[in-house]
């Protein structure tokens, strides 16, 4: 048995292992029966040549573990998006080569309480003349609705076996696995089922009625919750609640915890400090790599709360009840219902919102979403927002009953969202007026009490791979900014030359800093930067956030705790111009305060989104279409809201 | 319509048709493609039943490939079932359709009591059968039982009046639930 | 493309002249609570698109309901098959309907 994890091919591969693919539509309880079958030792990765996530993983049986593959969840054998495409090219023997081995059996997962829908897609599933069995999944919900089927009597009509699996009764999921040790048994039907949709409806219609099925009443419960949370009016109200509890519940729960985190660090920081005799390394293990890695870790809570309410959230099946609310809205900009819940997952951090978009069938719509997602405020903005807030606005000062402070913040936050529903609507002009394959449809299924342990794995496998992705970068950029920032190192004869005094530490860093290769760089991009105002130290900072925007506050930290390490933020206040037209003047004026505050609204400034972008696109041309085009409004925005505090201020 | 196995024969399926009333007996001529197929040799024998088809396939054919064509054949010739030349076997077909639904999960169910039935002939509605093993000698409750299999036969050919229970030693009783209440 | 895809592909989906000459009732004329039958598609609408509708629920020859429509009127959730499927006008508009 190996496992491969790289871009393509299988996850999982092993002579002679017996390989099973779960096939159904979305909402059948497909991913909870494989949950239920691998439990948590699944892998993913992508299927060769698509960014379409691939999860693969054993399940023991009698005779051996087997390979159980979770495919994307799809209405038809016929294919309108990328991850349909696979369905079908996995289930095809002669395409079965390269990375996507030919499954040994079909598991069909049918829900019974949609079996009528259902059906079509087990008669082409059938069509490919694979080992097929049949789980009935959601026979609870059937009997709950005056609903019934004989399974007997459609497993004769069908030539499959059929095995009623409910979420959680370990008997049946028992059964099914037994089933999987003797597929070169399992029964084929006598003859393919037909196609042509007329054909097929009389298929569907002989087989139900063979099978005794009484069609289950509407489930009343959803209808019921469905007439407050869709009605026109309640159903807004209770969307924008649940809209905002959303938030609280990310900032103000995962605070505390957030806050636990940086203390955490602060103190290992100290600590390796204090123990770590030689000051280069104290310094890098210190600052840097601790620094760095809690940098990381400090935004954990967050992704996690938002993934964690996301699970939540489709596991009950609202959330294809917000697309349906929003959709109308989506379609002014060009996209469509399931575009917000990537926007929505932007407001934490923009890789899960980019990830998000390939629920999308339509290239355009990932397309102009991914480069929308990066203009939602994330969370990593929210510190250097503080920090210049805390500049611009005087703590006590008041607009109205709220504090100034916290509506120049969810101004931002505004700001943000319709910046970002602009750029989604003119590149979705920009991706052609190609009048869509399939506009927007969306399956409200019934309401249902989601198993904690499919949300917990979700959140699993979400944070490992945020984990994975950001901390790299993160911590890479910290090491590289703190040694721009310390070297080159200066000898004791070179400060007494300069007059610092080598013993005094405080005014030593204060003169390798403004002397370093960082130092360089930002004094090297003053022209471009003159116009907004900023001078080369918060060059230094603009430079290093274009990797990851938390840095931003971290370098003028840095550069803070040079003149005043006790008081940084008084530091950074008292900052005065040191050449030209403005000299002597304080640096963080309203106006370049808040032309600083718009540049972070519009930059690109995050290599894992980048990175990201580059894996969702496979070309670099799309995160490089996106740097380039923010890098150009930041500065031009920035430009405007300094000539325009300029007037006011 | 659909197709179902035809227990012990894997060159033979078995149409089933709920919304048609076809005579009982066998297929001998049939307009269109359906009896261009019969004329050919290609499907070896039909025999016909009120709601279905049972249709056996010469040998060297299979399913897999004779499948759609033949559904396209009997779709098309559904239309026209005035058209079809059936030779009548009312009881040959009561017969047939009696050891089929004992070779199913009725007569799984039957099996898995310990019990053995058997068909032992049909005539003008009245299907003659015997019961072994741990049904001889059953005791009333095995009625239960037998309405199984009479209702699952009546499913498929409405016109049976009365299930037998012809067991040696034992007077032919009725084992049909109530046999005037039903109409075929 | 795969054998199976290939096929399916192949599915003839019935479609119905101009709209609007004799007013050919269409699921976007519907209102919450009304029932119909599908009795074909737009010729406008792309093929795959029928296909696809074929595939939801929305198959010639089945009843649906309306159920609720979003607060501007778009997208509408109509049931089919026994499923709930929200669908957007400009899809309804394609959708021929007939007394059910």
């Amino acid at each position: 048995m190996s496992e491969h994890r790289h871009g393509g091919g299988a996850v999982l591969t092993g002579r002679g292992t017996r390989r099973f693919a779960l096939v159904g539509s979305p909402n059948s309880g497909k991913t909870t029966l494989f949950n239920a079958l691998t439990g948590l030792k699944a892998k993913t990765g992508n299927y060769p040549g698509v960014t379409v996530a691939r999860y693969e993983g054993l399940t023991s049986t009698g005779a051996g573990d087997v390979i159980v593959e979770d495919l994307p969840g799809t209405y038809s054998l016929d294919p309108i998006s990328p991850d349909e495409v696979v369905v079908t090219e996995v289930l095809d023997p002669a395409i079965g080569e390269h990375g996507t081995p030919t499954p040994d059996g079909l598991v069909a997962v049918l829900d019974a309480t949609a079996l009528r829908r259902s059906l079509g897609l087990l008669a082409h599933v059938l069509r490919t003349g694979l080992p097929t069995v049949l789980v009935l999944t959601f026979t609870d919900d059937l009997a709950r609705r005056a609903g019934s089927v004989d399974t007997a009597a459609l497993a004769a009509a069908l030539g499959v076996r059929v095995v009623p699996v409910t979420a959680g009764n370990r008997s049946q999921v028992a059964a099914l696995r037994r089933m999987l040790e003797s597929v070169d048994e399992w029964p084929a039907p006598a003859v393919l089922p037909p196609t042509e949709p007329v054909e097929a409806a009389a298929w569907t219609r002989s087989v139900l009625g063979r099978a005794a099925y009484e069609v289950p009443e509407v489930d009343l419960r959803t209808r019921r919750i469905d007439a407050v949370l869709l009605h026109p009016l309640w159903g807004s109200v209770v969307f924008f609640a649940t809209m905002f509890a959303f938030f609280q519940t990310i900032f103000a729960v995962a605070a505390p915890v957030q806050g636990w985190v940086e203390s955490l660090f602060g103190r290992l920081g100290t600590v390796a400090q204090e123990h770590i005799g030689n000051p280069w390394l104290a310094g890098l293990v210190g600052q840097a790599l601790l620094g760095g890695v809690g940098g990381v870790l400090v935004f954990l809570p967050q992704i996690a709360m938002l993934f964690v309410l996301i699970a939540l959230l489709e596991g009950v099946g609202y959330l294809s009840r917000a697309a349906f609310l929003m959709d109308r809205v989506m379609a002014k900009a060009g996209l469509e219902g399931r575009a917000f819940v990537s926007l929505l997952s932007s407001f934490a951090c923009a890789i899960p919102g980019i990830m998000a978009t390939r629920s999308l069938p339509s290239a355009r719509d990932r397309l102009a979403t991914m480069m929308a997602a990066p203009l939602m405020t994330c969370s990593a903005r929210l510190p250097v927002y503080v920090l210049l807030i805390g500049i611009l606005v005087p703590d006590g000062a008041r607009v109205g009953p709220f504090g100034a402070q916290g509506v120049v913040m969810f101004g931002l936050y505004v700001l943000g969202a319709l910046s970002a529903m602009t750029a989604a609507w003119v590149f979705s002009r920009l991706g052609g007026r190609t009048s869509l394959a399939m506009p927007f449809y969306m399956e409200m299924p019934s309401y249902r009490l989601p198993k904690p342990s499919t949300a917990a794995i979700a959140v699993w496998e979400a944070c490992t791979a945020f984990l994975r992705k950001v901390g790299t970068i993160i911590l890479v950029t910290t090491v590289a900014l703190w040694a721009l920032l310390s070297f080159p190192a200066r000898g004791t004869d070179e400060l007494g030359a300069a007059g610092v005094d080598p013993s005094d530490q405080v005014a030593v860093s204060a003169y390798v800093l403004d002397h370093s290769y960082a130092a360089d760089l930002g004094h090297a991009v003053e022209p471009v930067f003159e116009p907004l105002g900023y001078d080369w130290r918060i060059n230094i900072g603009i430079l290093s956030s274009l990797a990851a925007r938390e840095t931003f506050v971290a370098t003028l930290g840095q550069v803070g705790a040079a003149d005043n390490p006790d008081d940084p933020g008084a530091a950074l206040r008292a900052m005065t111009v040191e050449s030209g037209p403005r000299a002597g003047q304080p640096l963080f004026t309203a106006p370049v305060t808040a032309s600083l505050l718009v540049f972070f609204v519009y930059a690109l400034q995050c290599m894992s989104t980048i990175g990201v972008m580059r894996r969702e696109t496979g070309t670099w041309r799309w995160p490089g279409i996106a740097f380039g085009y923010m890098f150009v409004l930041a500065w031009g925005m920035a430009l405007l809201a300094r000539t325009l505090v300029g007037l006011f201020a | 319509m659909h197709a179902e196995t035809v227990a012990g024969d894997r060159h033979a399926v078995r149409w089933v048709l709920p919304g048609s009333s076809l005579p009982s007996g066998r297929l001998r001529e049939a307009p269109g493609a359906l009896g261009a197929l019969l004329a050919a040799g290609t499907l070896q024998e039909v025999r016909t039943e009120p709601h279905g088809v049972t249709m056996r396939l010469a040998e060297g054919r299979t399913w897999r490939d004779e499948g759609d064509p033949v559904r396209a054949a009997l779709a098309a010739a559904l239309d026209e079932v005035g058209a079809w030349v059936v030779e009548p076997d009312e009881d040959g077909t009561l017969v047939r359709v009696a050891q089929d639904v004992l070779a199913g999960p009725v007569g799984d169910y039957v099996r898995s009591h310990g019990g053995l039935v058997t068909v032992t002939g049909a005539h003008d509605g009245i299907l003659a059968l015997v019961f072994d093993g741990a049904c001889s000698g059953c005791p009333a409750s095995g009625v239960t039982l037998h309405s199984r299999i009479e209702s699952a036969v009546r499913e498929r050919y409405p016109a049976v009046r009365e299930v037998r229970d012809t067991s040696a030693g034992r007077p032919a009783r009725s084992v049909t639930l109530w046999p005037r209440l039903r109409r075929p | 493309m795969s054998t199976v895809s290939r096929l399916l592909a192949q599915r003839v989906t019935p479609t119905s002249g101009a709209d609007g000459i004799l007013g050919t009732r269409t699921l976007a004329d519907l209102q919450p609570g009304d029932r119909a039958r599908i009795s074909g598609y737009a010729v406008d609408l792309p093929a795959a698109t029928r296909r696809r509708l074929v595939d939801l629920g929305f198959a010639p020859g089945g009843v649906v309901d309306v159920v609720r429509r979003a607060p501007a009127h778009d997208p509408v959730v109509y049931r089919v098959a026994e499923t709930e499927m929200a669908i957007r006008r400009v899809l309804a508009r394609g959708i021929h309907v007939e007394r059910a």
